[in-house]
């Protein structure tokens, strides 16, 4: 009787471990259900653009479509470097994106080194100032911006969004740099003084080095920001042969002469890629980049 | 911001004081000129324009005190614009936060395969505004497009819908597109503040036997507080001042039915040609962005609070 009895106890503690552990196996997968789900939200339809890309017209156009292409081409990306004149305008956004960073990096970077080791009044009210710079809607500044560069003869250049880009790019730079040099000990320039460097080799020799890391993560945001940039470059800029990426590529939209989806796919991929790229080789520079970026702005 | 943790007043160890403030004011000089010229400057100038009316051709302009802000408030179209700004700021914030709490912590979880899942669930925010804007052009196309041939085949629908053709649904898309875009950001700013969460308060609390909601409740959440209040306001400012992802997606059309305020800003200056309106749009604009920052910042100041 006592035995039965304990033998029931034990059935019953055995089957309630096994329910415990099938609740907690089922807690398990439909925890891995949801990674799967918010994964293929998120790539999916990138995921659809690239297919796309590397489809004949003959399947994007097909009634039953494919995930998987049957004649991968590379047909589309022939036409939108051959016919159009994307080329050009990656051309273009490659070299003032470049020369951007550059800009923005090196007056940043002194800028905020002097904000950081230099404690005057008016520097807090600069910060403030940059600050303010940097929240402002760029379609508030456009209109006023393409007065100005009216009045100084540069729209339609260049020249002209090289200085809007590099003006508006600034106080990113500055808010992201200035954390970062106050995070490096000032005792390293200051034995860099006593062994015989001026203020500026220690800065230049010194401290540019360490700082490293953050200029990288601002060059890289600031490089994407710029490659992408599209309301300056589709108002400050009208000639077709001197249009940036974004910009040019969203005239394809407003023209129904080109609308082939596998033509404007590949273009997509192009844009992306070398964002694409740098993500997945400096991950780390760059979501650093957006953090800082993101939470001093 | 904190503050600097040494002194500058250090280096005057050096006997460089006079020379130092001329190096800084030469360092600092090149930027501020850029900043004043290409930001600070347009902004008052747009201000300014704000009362004037101003020839399109030739860009003259003559003083017509609030004639503007008359005119653009007597106008439908700024109250719906307005009105469209608000819901699309308020409806893609709350469910990229609703989304973005629930991934974060999915991806907090010590699952298999949670670093490449990392990596991928932040690719949206990789995609640039113009690939966005053709990627769901595409996906959405009434022809060809993905989405209507899906409910086609699952029978939910007989004929394909022209989504981005109705005011309403392409409202509804361009929603659904930021959603997507920017629910990543959130993700990224939240994990990085869970992966700090003291584990010793969760633990005790499970000692407790407090419930998994119970600890999220009641530890978590509070710690993650700060942090979801900026990256709100960060998100709310630049939801309300998105130009790129709103305008091409369907270039604020159909029948002004996409035309939020930046949008209608833009509509206003180069196809209406009416400059000085626009230019009290993006006055009105300004105001209502520093209203929306004053409020998070009391907000932010308060849950920092709490938590100390």
């Amino acid at each position: 009787m006592s035995s039965s009895f304990s033998g029931a106890s034990q059935t019953l503690f055995t089957s309630s471990a096994i329910l415990l552990r099938l609740r907690r196996d089922l807690h398990r997968l439909i925890l891995y259900l949801l990674l799967i789900l918010a994964v293929t939200w998120a790539i999916l339809p990138l995921l659809w653009v690239f297919i796309s890309s590397i489809k004949p017209d003959s399947e994007t156009y097909a009634f039953t479509q494919t995930f998987i292409p049957l004649h991968p081409t590379l047909q589309n990306y022939v036409t939108l470097f051959k016919v159009t004149r994307f080329g050009t305008w990656m051309k273009n956004s490659a070299l003032l994106a470049t020369e951007t960073t550059i800009a923005v990096l090196a007056l940043s970077a002194t800028a905020a080194y002097a904000m950081s080791r230099f404690r005057y009044r008016y520097f807090e009210l600069l910060g403030r100032m940059t600050l303010m710079a940097y929240m402002m809607p760029p379609i508030v500044l456009v209109i006023p911006l393409f007065f100005l560069l009216f009045h100084m003869k540069l729209v339609n250049s260049h020249i002209g969004l090289f200085l809007v880009y590099t003006g508006t790019r600034v106080p990113v730079g500055l808010w992201m740099l200035r954390s970062y040099f106050q995070g490096i000990p000032v005792a390293l320039e200051e034995a860099a003084m006593t062994d015989g460097a001026t203020r500026f080799q220690a800065f230049y020799k010194v401290i540019l080095p360490q700082a490293f890391p953050g200029l990288m993560s601002t060059g890289i945001f600031v490089f994407s920001v710029t490659w992408q940039e599209f309301l300056f470059a589709s108002i400050l800029i009208f000639s077709a042969s001197k249009q940036m990426l974004s910009a040019g590529v969203a005239t394809f939209l407003s023209e129904d002469w080109i609308y082939s989806w596998g033509v404007l796919m590949a273009a997509g991929v192009m844009i992306s890629l070398p964002l694409v790229l740098f993500y997945a080789f400096l991950q780390r520079y760059l979501i650093a980049g957006w953090g800082t970026g993101a939470v001093k702005g | 911001m904190s503050k600097p943790s040494v002194q500058p007043q250090a280096s005057s160890r050096f006997s460089f004081a006079v020379s130092d403030f001329w190096l800084a004011v030469l360092m600092v000089s090149p930027a501020l000129l850029l900043v004043l010229i290409f930001a600070i400057l347009p902004m008052i100038q747009g201000l300014y324009a704000s009362f004037f009316r101003i020839e399109a051709a030739t860009l003259k302009m003559h003083f017509n005190g609030i004639t503007n802000y008359v005119w653009l408030l007597k106008k439908p179209l700024f109250w719906q614009s307005l009105l469209r700004s608000l819901i699309w700021v308020i409806s893609t914030t709350v469910v990229q936060f609703i989304l973005g709490i629930g991934i974060s912590l999915l991806l907090h979880q010590e699952l298999r395969g949670r670093n490449l899942a990392r990596g991928m669930v932040l690719f949206p925010y990789l995609v640039p505004a113009v690939v966005l804007s053709l990627t769901w052009r595409f996906i959405l196309d009434p022809t060809m497009g993905v989405f209507n041939r899906m409910l086609m085949d699952f029978g939910l629908i007989h004929r394909p819908i022209s989504f981005l053709g109705n005011p309403h649904l392409a409202l509804l898309f361009v929603i659904i597109a930021g959603i997507w875009k920017y629910t990543p950001f959130v993700v990224l700013m939240l994990l990085a503040r869970l992966q700090v969460v003291p584990v010793e308060l969760e633990e005790a609390a499970k000692l407790d036997g407090a419930s998994g909601w119970q600890i999220f409740r009641h530890i978590t959440l509070p710690w993650l507080m700060p942090v979801i209040v900026v990256t709100l306001l960060l998100r709310t400012i630049w939801t309300f001042r998105q130009f790129d992802i709103v305008y091409l997606f369907v270039f604020g059309g159909p029948l002004f039915g996409t035309t939020t305020l930046p949008v209608l800003i833009h509509y206003l200056a180069f196809d209406a040609q009416q400059l000085g309106p626009a230019a009290a749009t993006s006055a009105l604009m300004l105001l209502l962005l520093l209203a929306v920052s004053w409020g998070y910042f009391s907000w932010y100041e308060r849950a920092e609070k709490r938590l100390s």
